[in-house]
């Protein structure tokens, strides 16, 4: 089971996937997709990975085990 | 130039910020939450919310009623909930390591290691910076809208970036040094990096 959690006001919000369900695969793929619309970055934990050992991926992964999307940073 | 309002502590939020009520001005009887307290502001109260790392007292404006209406519809910038922010730091957590998690929750701040040196998380707009040479800053670099998230997220966005794209995080920074107080615009100096195309 694959989650994407969008860093949000409530902290964050929780998109689950199996890899063996498609539907369910096709809508984490479109949240995905629409979340870097919004020019929010991805970072991916590849299954095993430690949790310290996040990529960024640019095109959604539905072997991934998490993915957090997190805001684009700015200075002052 | 107007001057940050007057205005009444409420509360005393964790993390050393207080919700405040603003007491005058356009926004009078808006809660705030003032992330720093200082000298009243000397630029307008609209432009030091759109711009909060441009400040030497920066806080965040939380743009709900002091007193609602049974029909006040529901802003964008709600604080969040005490709910939310147990949530961001359980996430936190399950990212940090074993020395992070630890210094977090006895100190509130924790370090991340990067080619360039060692960033502190833990002040909001106020990160701590010792180059690889021990130069050390201060810098301030804050997720967009970042008002919107509780603390613990901020610093999920940040310690994901620093980890993954370091190089980038020091070419947004806005930067401080602490030795000879010059301060400027990203990139940090020091560190090899050419000044980012404006868009």
């Amino acid at each position: 089971m694959g989650t994407m959690r969008i860093l949000d006001s409530t902290g964050d919000t929780v998109v689950q996937w199996s890899e063996l369900d498609d539907r369910a695969v096709l809508e984490a793929s479109r949240a995905f997709d629409a979340q870097r619309k919004l020019r929010r970055m991805a970072f991916a934990r590849l299954k095993g990975a430690a949790p310290t050992e996040s990529v960024k991926i640019s095109s959604f992964d539905p072997s991934a085990e998490e993915i957090i999307f997190v805001r684009p940073i700015v200075g002052g | 130039m107007a001057e940050l309002p007057r205005f009444k502590v409420l509360e005393e939020l964790d993390h050393g910020r207080q919700l405040v009520e603003l007491l005058e001005g356009e926004l009078a009887g808006t809660t705030v939450v003032l992330v720093a307290v200082s000298t009243p502001g000397l630029r307008p109260l609209e432009e030091l919310v759109a711009d909060p790392c441009g400040l030497e007292h920066p806080f965040w404006l939380d743009p709900r009623p002091a007193r609602p209406t049974s029909r006040a519809p529901r802003r964008r910038g709600l604080a969040p909930s005490a709910s939310a922010e147990r949530r961001a730091r359980e996430l936190l957590m399950a990212l940090l390591d074993d020395d992070q998690r630890e210094s977090f929750s006895n100190s509130g701040r924790f370090t991340v290691p990067t080619p360039y040196g060692t960033v502190e998380l833990g002040e909001l707009f106020n990160l701590g910076f010792t180059t690889t040479l021990g130069e050390r800053f201060s810098l301030c670099v804050v997720p967009t809208s970042a008002a919107e998230l509780p603390i613990c997220d901020v610093w999920v966005n940040l310690v994901l970036v620093l980890r993954a794209e370091p190089k980038r995080f020091m070419e947004v920074a806005n930067w401080r040094h602490l030795a000879s107080g010059q301060r400027g615009e990203g990139p940090v100096p020091g560190l090899g990096l050419s000044p980012r195309r404006r868009r």
